[in-house]
């Protein structure tokens, strides 16, 4: 191999080492400071890395039958796949809220849908078998949080 | 030291790898590859027009404009006429492909012209909510190949374009060891959290019911798995994740590649009937790449990477 040659190798070898170190960086930039938001277009290297446990989703009851649930996202085939994406974001975020303990969410409101929130808790494998969870509705205020 | 040492070490058998890869590799192959890949970028902004793919309809964007949370690189299409900065988008996605499947040897432009709409598409149909990963791969491929030399008649730019191809190759396995890596971390993880993990017999039956309560569909073998919870199944899971984690000792590797991108494709088929989720783009780019790699002939090891 000639001197140049060489010198052409270790410059690309550098430049895919790099371009490589870097794109790894930034994805893992997310997950090492624990950010939920991803980065476009980096991978998010950790999904599907750890085993489900129980559930826990929110989702907005559509009638006040905690027994006979009508939810908007959870088993709803008229949402297309934009809207759901879209209504698992606002839930996404109306959870972010509720971190806060100073906000009452009874009665929501999401493109035309009112419903109250709830959460679903149950586990993955037992819901498959008999459709069992539990619909919790969600009313989280200041008192809520001291009585924890 | 050590590690400046290290460092040095490494790169030099990695200018090895290289030298004695590209030294015995067809051209000819690599530029049918190569052309491959573009014409399956346009093939993908085909299905950007269809209504029959894994992705968003164009009337379903073009009217989805309510829930519109532009990512990064289309910004400009939240502040601008919204249905026309979509068809804009998905007509210079497909004009663009056109072009490059075309003439991605001979002009650089239209190379960086079609890795530009396809940046913009990916970031379109993933600004509603959730980013999709299942193009990333085809993406970053696009974005390296912008670096290939303009044709192929010299030995250098043979060379050249065989580096680069590689500096694909070398992404591709790096995001799977990453992945791997993360998901061996996990176990230990979960077992010192006293949670339920990989070594579980019920853990691959885990990971496809939860897509299953997401998605509503049920892979091929999930009724099977589910039904016959054992160890058996944890032994294949965690199997998938050595595999996956390691990958990048095989962009080292020439000869194996062609066995590695096989057992690598049959790992995505395994993934879809018993988990559910479809790769089935990033399956293409595997097989591509790396089950046809034409760097599979090359029988020399570098001297530092033989036992």
């Amino acid at each position: 191999m000639s001197r140049q040659e060489e010198i052409t190798n270790c410059k690309v070898g550098l430049a895919i080492l790099l371009f490589s170190g870097v794109y790894a960086s930034i994805g893992l930039f997310a997950i090492v400071t624990h950010k939920a938001t991803e980065i476009f277009p980096f991978f998010s290297f950790k999904l599907y890395s750890k085993i489900p446990q129980n559930f826990v989703h929110y989702d907005l009851i559509l009638n006040e039958d905690i027994d006979h649930p009508q939810l908007l996202l959870h088993g709803n085939s008229y949402l297309n796949s934009i809207e759901k994406k879209a209504l698992a974001r606002f839930l996404r975020h109306k959870r972010a809220e509720s971190n806060g303990a100073t906000i009452q969410l009874d009665e929501v409101v999401w493109n035309g849908y009112s419903g109250k929130l709830v959460l679903l808790e149950g586990n993955y494998l037992s819901y498959l078998q008999d459709g069992s969870m539990s619909v919790i509705p969600f009313r989280k205020t200041v008192e809520d949080e001291k009585s924890y | 030291m050590k590690r400046v040492i290290e460092l040095v070490r490494f790169m030099n058998g990695l200018l090895e790898v290289l030298s004695k890869q590209f030294s015995s590799v067809d051209a000819e192959r690599l530029k049918q590859i190569l052309g491959v890949f573009y014409f399956l970028q346009l093939a993908i902004s085909y299905q950007s027009l269809s209504y029959n793919a894994q992705m968003p309809s164009w009337q379903l964007l073009v009217d989805s404009k309510r829930f519109f949370d532009p990512l990064w690189p289309v910004v400009w299409a939240g502040s601008s006429n919204y249905p026309n900065a979509v068809m804009f988008i998905l007509l210079g996605f497909l004009i663009s492909s056109v072009l490059a499947a075309f003439f991605w040897q001979k002009y650089r432009w239209t190379r960086i012209l079609a890795f530009i709409f396809f940046l913009n598409y990916i970031a379109l149909i993933s600004s509603f909510g959730k980013i999709d990963h299942y193009l990333h791969l085809a993406l970053i491929a696009s974005l390296l190949l912008i670096f290939l030399p303009r044709g192929f008649e010299t030995d250098k730019k043979v060379k050249n374009a065989l580096q680069i191809f590689w500096g694909v190759q070398f992404f591709i396995f790096m995001t799977y060891s990453i992945s791997g890596f993360f998901k061996i971390y996990g176990i230990f993880d979960q077992l010192i959290k006293g949670q339920v993990s990989a070594l579980s017999p019920n853990s691959l039956a885990l990971n496809g019911a939860k897509t299953i309560f997401q998605s509503g569909q049920r892979p091929l073998l999930f009724n099977f798995i589910s039904e016959h919870p054992g160890y058996w199944f944890s032994i294949l899971l965690i199997a998938g994740y050595f595999l996956e984690f390691s990958a990048l000792a095989f962009a080292f590797l020439p000869r194996f590649h062609r066995a590695y991108g096989m057992v690598l494709m049959l790992f995505h088929v395994g993934i879809l009937i018993t988990v559910g989720p479809d790769f089935y783009y990033q399956l293409i780019i595997v097989g591509l790449f790396i089950f046809f790699s034409p760097f599979q002939d090359v029988r020399d090891k570098p001297a530092n990477l033989r036992a």
